[in-house]
């Protein structure tokens, strides 16, 4: 070994170690901290702090999974927003995940950044965040608990391949016909064989706006959420879109928004994250209501399998001159 | 901001990212430049380029630790820029003194065959390091990921000069022991 290898060898170790020496050189503001623990809220309390709404309104509150895993110390009044209502089997099995991931490996001693973790199928890694054989047992443990199927591994799509998402999956369009909002760039990720969280940009007109777009079918386990929150400072309203649809709005002091469309088999749900423009404009009411008339809540991917998808993109690379 | 929100906006290819990066880590990144590059012109340049890997590499990435994955990046942008200048024989500086350190460790005389040995002389570094006591594995990484100075890293234990000497020389000679009991030295 000569002392080169050695020293591009050192920069290999864990991330624990580095983030162990991190912390005794204090240069940064706000380091990541691995172990939160989620508060769980009760629904039945959180749901009092409802303001304005009639009994049979089921808020945000019915989705909210207790404190964010990404707050890093810095938002702790922050909910997070489940792919299912409680008592459901998703919001179930999320919130088992989410406790056990709390719990597990608190130091980050098995942690790592490397590609491949040669232990455990790479949809267990790359969609769920495992990175040990014993949290790929749990996960697996978990879902079958509540009779929930595992998703593919994920395909990332970049703003260029997005024509191949759409026609592929047979959605063609996130928006209605007479959409008042233009997509001017998105990238994301399908999770096969049906799911997928795509990040568009939104022109409304009266402003850019980052959005998150998350489609989930029940009978997965949901890889992710997208909104985090603070209830307590979000305004809440049900709406009826063009379609008939039946939808759950919030809107938060910061300005951000959130939609969903809960029907039986599936979820639809869309964040929208802020201005992309500078300076930012604010998410108004009357903004976010154009938006969520705008996008299409029928939209049903037809399944496709990892490979197919994987061989459209390459043959589509081999294509470009 | 968090550091998903962070990486979200590397994946959707805004330029806040950059923005908000700078904010976080852009003093982080610039100290491990600083260390190993000891110019702050190269430094600087060193952590742009930083943020331009980043911003090649997510997507596909999504590192769990952003500050680690920047960390990485910026040594090893920062090593390769040394190694350059150095060949141009304007190397020097700290860097230089902790690789002559390093250079105890090991024989020189033979390479690294392939990858697959590479890797599991990197398991041995890591079972290395989780053998050491805490505060020595601390001032290990400092002085050999972070390429900290003696000095610093004793004013900040508040131990003196000599006893990080001390703790460095003697976590070296461990080192090389486990490297020539595993063959790699």
């Amino acid at each position: 070994m000569t002392t080169e290898e050695l020293t591009d060898l050192l920069g290999k170790v864990k991330d624990k170690y580095i983030l162990e020496a991190e912390t005794s050189r204090n240069c940064i503001k706000s380091k990541k901290t691995v172990n939160h623990r989620p508060i769980l809220i009760a629904a039945a309390a959180a749901a009092l702090l409802l303001v304005g709404c009639a009994a049979a309104f089921l808020g945000l509150e019915n989705f909210s999974m207790g404190e964010s895993p990404y707050n890093d110390g810095e938002q702790s009044d922050m909910v997070c927003i489940s792919q299912g209502k409680q008592n459901t089997a998703i919001q179930n099995a999320q919130k088992e995940w989410f406790a056990f991931q709390a719990d597990y490996d608190p130091d980050g001693t098995f942690s790592t950044n490397d590609d491949q973790i040669e232990e455990i199928p790479d949809n267990y890694e790359y969609n769920y965040g495992c990175y040990t054989r014993e949290m790929a047992d749990q996960l697996d443990a978990i879902a079958e608990k509540y009779n929930l199927k595992l998703l593919d591994t994920r395909i990332g799509f970049q703003p260029n391949q997005m024509p191949i998402f759409l026609e592929e999956t047979g959605i063609h369009t996130l928006l209605r016909e007479d959409s008042k909002v233009k997509i001017t760039g998105m990238t994301g990720m399908f999770y096969p064989p049906c799911n997928f969280r795509m990040m568009p940009t939104l022109d409304t007109g009266e402003g850019r706006f980052y959005s998150t777009v998350q489609y989930n079918d029940k009978a997965y386990f949901p890889p992710e959420n997208i909104f985090y929150t603070n209830l307590e400072q979000t305004k809440q309203w049900a709406h009826t879109a063009p379609d008939g649809t039946q939808l759950l709005l919030g809107l938060t002091e910061d300005g951000r928004g959130v939609i969903l469309a809960d029907f039986p088999d599936r979820i639809i749900s869309i964040a929208i994250e802020g201005s992309a423009d500078q300076p930012q404009k604010p998410l108004t009411e009357e903004i976010l209501q154009t938006i969520v008339d705008s996008f299409d809540y029928s939209i049903r991917p037809q399944n496709m399998d990892h490979q197919t998808i994987q061989n459209k993109l390459q043959e589509a690379e081999n294509m470009e001159p | 901001m968090d550091d998903r929100t962070i990486v979200d906006l590397y994946w959707r290819r805004s330029e806040e990212a950059i923005t908000q990066t700078d904010t976080k880590y852009g003093r982080y990144c610039y100290s491990i430049a600083y260390n190993i590059l000891s110019n702050q012109e190269d430094a600087e340049e060193s952590v742009s380029d930083t943020y331009m890997a980043a911003w090649n590499q997510l997507p596909p990435n999504k590192p769990s630790v952003l500050s680690t994955f920047l960390g990485r990046i910026t040594r090893n942008i920062s090593i390769s820029r040394w190694r350059s200048r150095s060949a141009q024989r304007r190397g020097g500086g700290e860097m230089t003194v902790t690789l002559n350190e390093l250079e105890e460790c090991v024989s020189n005389r033979q390479s690294i065959e392939n990858d697959y040995i590479a890797k599991e002389a990197l398991d041995v570094l890591n079972g290395f390091l989780e053998s050491l006591p805490d505060i020595d594995r601390v001032v290990f990484m400092r002085r050999y990921w972070y390429f900290d100075s003696i000095a610093n890293i004793a004013a900040s234990f508040g131990f003196s000069q000599g006893k990080v000497k001390s703790m460095l020389h003697r976590d070296r000679m461990k080192l090389k022991t486990l490297l020539q009991k595993e063959g790699y030295v």
